[in-house]
């Protein structure tokens, strides 16, 4: 167990010292493994036009927009205490008390989190282990495109697996406490459900985009990475532009 | 007496300029209102729709300057020639796919939620607004960079949506074409698009909802 977790911080030390420093602009894009990439995100294309934009799409149009408000509730406050853990390790005491507050109020009088009480709940506001290595001013390293899950960057990918395995609520599903059978695949199932509520979400804007951009690609990429920098940077993140009329 | 409406000016007038949009606001209200009744008017066909809003839009978004911008560094190494054509094709297919886009925004509403300040740009200002959209999705947060041109005139240089700037996009999408086909594809890439604004990149996709 010692030695394993050792591993594990030399991997982790080594993946980290890749992360370069994070770059505002957008041409200085770290992207060594584009070909590799570029697969993978014609794979996701694939599922996504075959198996996953339809079923998204019924989703949200077979269920009655009062439906689809409490679940999305419901899979944002299961999110809720892995949030409060990256706040209180990002040194946001206010965030994680917050995020603390909203959970067991929304698990017990919203009504397992089909309700949110208190009326701040926002997706925005739910934080991860890869926020967590960007406050501490870990860069986002290169560019990835993972099977599924799509856009990321090396130190989001370290911390999905991250958030995966220390998520309170998949450690307390596995505890035994909860008396639940199969806690993997109820998490797992969870997690999914999860990422077809923000799929559905996004019908528009993919599509808008899919029809507009001429390198897809790229454009995807690019929101990526502008997106995580936003997050991270706070609100400085307009771009320079020059006045070229002068 | 003279006291007391020296007062009375004193209380209401901050209230007043509080409550008073700034101008880069109101520009962008206005041109909101604009799109909007040139979509609900009925009386004209779709193409007098679109002619309409081309003006509408060549009028108020500085197209030279964030054209330029989306070429980025490979506008020094484009020919003159190339530079023109390119600015003539880049206005043509920002027009045709906000047109589409305009299109498919018909029925949501728009409001102008406050500006800030641009960090390093004195002349520019971030108009914040909101797209209310229809059948229960999210509202979108439209940030839009206005700058001062002087003279009382205003023109939009990037549209940021979530904290996203199109423009920036678009220099990421043109440069890597660039890359891969040098300038003269990206003229072609563009051309087509202009050609044929609605066409999908990926086969299959249904149409917008």
């Amino acid at each position: 167990m010692k030695k394993s977790l050792k591993n594990l911080l030399v991997v982790a030390a080594t993946l980290f010292a890749l992360c370069a420093p994070a770059l505002a602009d957008d041409e200085t894009i770290s992207d060594p493994l584009e070909p590799v990439n570029r697969y993978v995100f014609a794979f996701n294309e694939g599922l996504d036009v075959v198996f996953i934009e339809p079923l998204a799409k019924l989703y949200r149009f077979v269920l009655p927009d009062y439906v689809l408000e409490r679940l999305h509730h419901a899979f944002v406050n299961i999110r809720e205490p892995l949030s409060t853990v990256n706040y209180v390790l990002q040194g946001n005491l206010d965030g994680a008390s917050e995020s603390l507050l909203r959970f067991l109020a929304n698990s017990t009088i919203g009504l397992a989190g089909l309700y949110d009480v208190i009326g701040d709940q926002s997706e925005d506001k739910l934080t991860g282990l890869g926020d967590t290595f960007g406050r501490w001013g870990i860069g986002p390293g290169p560019y990835l495109v993972l099977p599924l899950i799509g856009p990321s960057d090396l130190r989001d990918t370290v911390g999905l697996v991250g958030d995966y395995y220390g998520d309170p609520v998949r450690i307390a599903l596995h505890s035994g406490s909860l008396g639940v059978d199969h806690p993997e695949t109820i998490y797992t199932s969870v997690q999914l459900a999860f990422g077809l509520d923000a799929r559905s979400r996004l019908l528009n804007q993919i599509d808008d985009l899919r029809k507009n951009s001429l390198d897809f690609y790229a454009a995807m990429r690019s929101i990526y990475l502008q997106h995580r920098a936003a997050k991270l940077g706070g609100a400085t993140s307009a771009p320079e532009i020059p006045n070229y009329n002068d | 007496m003279r006291f007391a409406v020296a007062l009375f000016v004193a209380c209401i007038m901050p209230l007043s300029l509080a409550f008073a949009a700034s101008p880069q606001e109101s520009f962008i209200g206005k041109l909101g209102q604009d799109a909007i009744g040139m979509l609900s008017n009925q009386s004209i066909t779709l193409d007098q729709r679109h002619a309409g809003f081309a003006k509408l839009f060549n009028e108020n978004f500085d197209l030279k300057t964030i054209g330029h911008f989306a070429l980025g560094r490979h506008w020094r190494e484009a020919s003159e020639q190339q530079q023109q054509e390119y600015q003539q094709l880049f206005e043509k297919m920002v027009v045709a796919v906000y047109t589409q886009r305009f299109d498919n925004y018909a029925g949501q509403q728009f409001e102008v939620k406050g500006s800030t300040p641009v960090d390093g740009a004195a002349a520019d200002t971030l108009v914040h607004s909101q797209i209310v959209q229809t059948g229960g999705a999210p509202p979108v947060a439209v940030d839009w960079r206005v700058r001062d041109e002087g003279g009382g005139h205003y023109k939009i240089i990037d549209v940021m949506v979530e904290g996203v700037s199109m423009t920036v996009t678009q220099r990421s999408e043109f440069d890597s074409i660039v890359a891969q086909s040098g300038i003269d594809g990206l003229l072609q890439n563009i051309q087509q698009r202009v050609a044929n604004p609605a066409a999908a990149p990926a086969p299959g996709i249904s149409k917008q909802q």
